[in-house]
């Protein structure tokens, strides 16, 4: 088998200390392969946001490794991790984080301007990916004019820009009405079957975690049960 | 992130909040407007000196005082008469001038000092009347031959050495009922002084130029050459039975080789209690006080900068404040700390750069209006001649701008600071 994208080893993360301590993660070990669709399941204070947050290298663990593509990044410079962050991750949030005051084409080209790319190449960079949400027409309009599901769609392309390895969504449906929520699902699930984007969801939804190939479920800091999907996820 | 790029969204960010980011600008606005007023104050009075010295040429003459007053110990109320000091500070004009005149046996002092190759004391006078070709007589005052350098002309050439020539001030070209001062080169005029027993003689001068009253004062009175100079001082000293000593208000000393020997020659002048000036060290001297003036004002200048950059840090804290999620986002997106700490520095800088170019531009119009209003035809201070009260030094404009884009860099670090140490995670939790 080939080396996983993502893959720790004993992880753990304590918050606090003596009597206010708190174990968000008790030491857990998996991997997650290029093109795979995970959900990390759980109910809220399970450890799941925190998984997350070390996966996507947000945030550093108490104890145990995080390695990205069979490399371990404890030992990477705070710079380099956070230029790893822009070239290999996407991020899609359950509150957006739009800037409001900008286009729609400025907001998801911002990985693109961290990243030290020039304007034009920037700018057709996003038209590229706007297109592909059919969001073109919102591309000069202001973040804050846009419908919930229109947010959703332009926070994907601002994850998308940059040709992301591992798409992180941390509850991507939690602010929208279900009509809404499912052509958002549909989007990410249809990114990952049609150009093998590997898919690590965040939610307490069950039904968008049945749509994932795997589903890790937490509950106290602890991966208690792993399901895999027999069948291909529907369209 | 491009430096490019740091540099635009800064200065988007900094018309994010226009209201705050004005108010923030008129503070440093009204520091770089003090500050450029208050330095091209400084620059204009000193060009003025500057060409009055440049009249002067480069002088190899020393001027000689006599610095008695400083041997005498600073008494309360009236000090004791010690008469060795009297005569030292010389014989009958001294008591009541300070003790600053010269003796007979100074200027001989003065002359056996190497270097030294020529010692010409200066005499003053006191004329009674100044008497033109139709009879009118005018009360006459005569300024002193050495300050001949100082004049500013307006026609003419100032009085030399030799000749019994004089020169006037325009104020004076009425007696002669013209507005022409070329018209009164070489008009003769009589000059009456009286002896110690009270009697009037006089003798003729030619008046050789018309002086404009300069800054110093210079200018303002007729001026004899020395050889009148010395003349009317012979006249005045007729019938003094007894020995007279002749006293002298100065001495203008010629030195070989100035520059090379002016210490030598100085510290021979303070062994023997004689004060020796370049014209340098005089001008030296004002443009000193004048420095020292200008830069007291721009220590105000500096005072409201100072406030300003308070400003900035706090207008800049709100920002961060307010921002925390969208550097919460940078930083998740793989924006460094140091990138985080450019962005937000600069847009300090770019407070900086505003209210600078602002206050500058703003402190050179007021400067050069002003200068305009006081010092040309018919302003307060029109009537000097050659006067600038503002003068624009680029280099130091360009340091004003420097100095506040470097107050509003170092206002900026704090604020930048806290925006670069925000923890991805906590900020975009923030709500």
């Amino acid at each position: 088998m080939s080396i996983p994208v993502l893959e720790t080893e004993n992880l753990v993360k304590v918050y606090g200390k003596g009597a206010t301590r708190f174990d968000a993660l008790k030491g857990l070990t998996f991997e997650i392969h290029e093109g795979e669709s995970v959900a990390i399941v759980g109910k809220s204070g399970s450890g799941k946001s925190t998984l997350m947050h070390l996966l996507a290298l947000l945030d550093e663990p108490t104890a145990g490794v995080v390695a990205l593509e069979g490399e371990p990044v404890n030992k990477l410079k705070p710079k380099k991790i956070s230029q790893l962050r822009n070239d290999t991750f996407g991020f899609v949030f359950q509150q957006f984080f739009l800037n409001p005051n900008q286009t729609v084409l400025e907001n998801i080209t911002l990985p693109l301007k961290i990243a030290g790319m020039g304007k034009s190449e920037r700018n057709r960079r996003g038209m590229e990916v706007l297109e592909q949400l059919d969001m073109a027409d919102k591309a000069k309009n202001k973040a804050t004019n846009l419908s919930g599901g229109q947010k959703q769609r332009a926070c994907i392309a601002r994850a998308l820009v940059n040709k992301p390895t591992v798409l992180f969504a941390d509850e991507p449906t939690g602010n929208l009405d279900t009509v809404t929520s499912e052509i958002v699902e549909d989007i990410l699930f249809g990114l990952h079957r049609d150009y093998g984007i590997t898919l690590v969801v965040v939610t307490h939804d069950e039904d968008l975690a049945a749509k994932c190939q795997r589903r890790l479920m937490m509950q106290d800091g602890e991966i208690v049960t792993e399901e895999h999907s027999v069948k291909e996820v529907q369209a | 992130m491009r430096s490019v790029d740091v540099a635009r969204t800064a200065l988007g960010n900094t018309f994010r909040s226009k209201l705050r980011t004005a108010l923030t600008v008129v503070a440093i606005v009204i520091g770089a407007f003090t500050l450029t007023l208050t330095s091209g104050l400084g620059a204009g009075v000193n060009k003025y000196v500057d060409n009055v010295v440049a009249g002067f040429g480069d002088s190899s003459q020393l001027f000689v005082l006599n610095a008695g007053a400083s041997d005498a110990e600073p008494t309360e109320g009236p000090a004791e008469y010690d008469p060795e000091a009297a005569t030292d500070s010389g014989g009958m004009f001294g008591p009541g001038t300070g003790g600053g005149l010269l003796t007979e046996s100074d200027i001989e002092t003065i002359e056996d000092i190497d270097h030294v190759s020529g010692v010409d004391p200066v005499v003053m006078v006191s004329p009674d009347y100044l008497e033109t070709a139709d009879g009118a007589q005018y009360d006459l005052t005569l300024d002193s031959p050495a300050n001949a350098v100082g004049l500013e002309l307006e026609a003419g050439e100032a009085p030399g050495d030799d000749g019994m020539d004089l020169s006037i001030p325009t104020e004076w070209l009425t007696i002669f009922d013209t507005e022409d001062a070329e018209a009164v080169i070489g008009e003769t005029v009589q000059i009456g002084i009286s002896d110690v027993t009270g009697e009037q003689t006089s003798v003729e001068a030619e008046i050789v130029g018309v002086t404009e009253e300069a800054l110093s004062g210079i200018g303002a009175t007729p001026m004899p050459s020395r050889e009148l100079n010395q003349e009317l001082s012979d006249l005045s000293m007729e019938g003094y039975e007894g020995q007279a000593e002749q006293a002298y208000s100065m001495a203008v000393v010629d030195v070989d080789d100035l520059a090379a020997n002016e210490d030598s020659v100085k510290s021979a002048l303070t062994d023997e209690g004689l004060l020796g000036m370049t014209v340098e060290d005089q001008i030296g001297a004002v443009q000193g006080v004048i420095d020292a003036v200008s830069w007291v004002l721009s220590g105000f200048g500096l005072i409201a900068l100072l406030a300003a950059s308070f400003g900035i840090v706090n207008t800049l804290l709100m920002s961060v404040q307010e921002r925390t999620r969208e550097i919460g986002l940078m930083k998740a997106l793989g924006m460094s700390s140091g990138k985080v700490f450019g962005l937000f520095s600069m847009e300090a800088v770019v407070i900086g750069i505003l209210g600078s170019v602002i206050g500058v531009v703003l402190g050179l119009g007021a400067g050069l209006i002003g200068n305009g209003w006081l010092t040309g035809e018919g302003g307060p201070l029109g009537g000097v001649a050659g006067l600038t009260l503002f003068a624009v030094d680029p280099v130091s404009l360009l340091g004003i701008t420097a100095l506040i884009i470097g107050i509003a860099f170092l206002a900026g670090t704090l604020p930048a600071a806290r925006a670069a140490k925000k923890d991805p995670i906590e900020a975009l939790r923030y709500e």
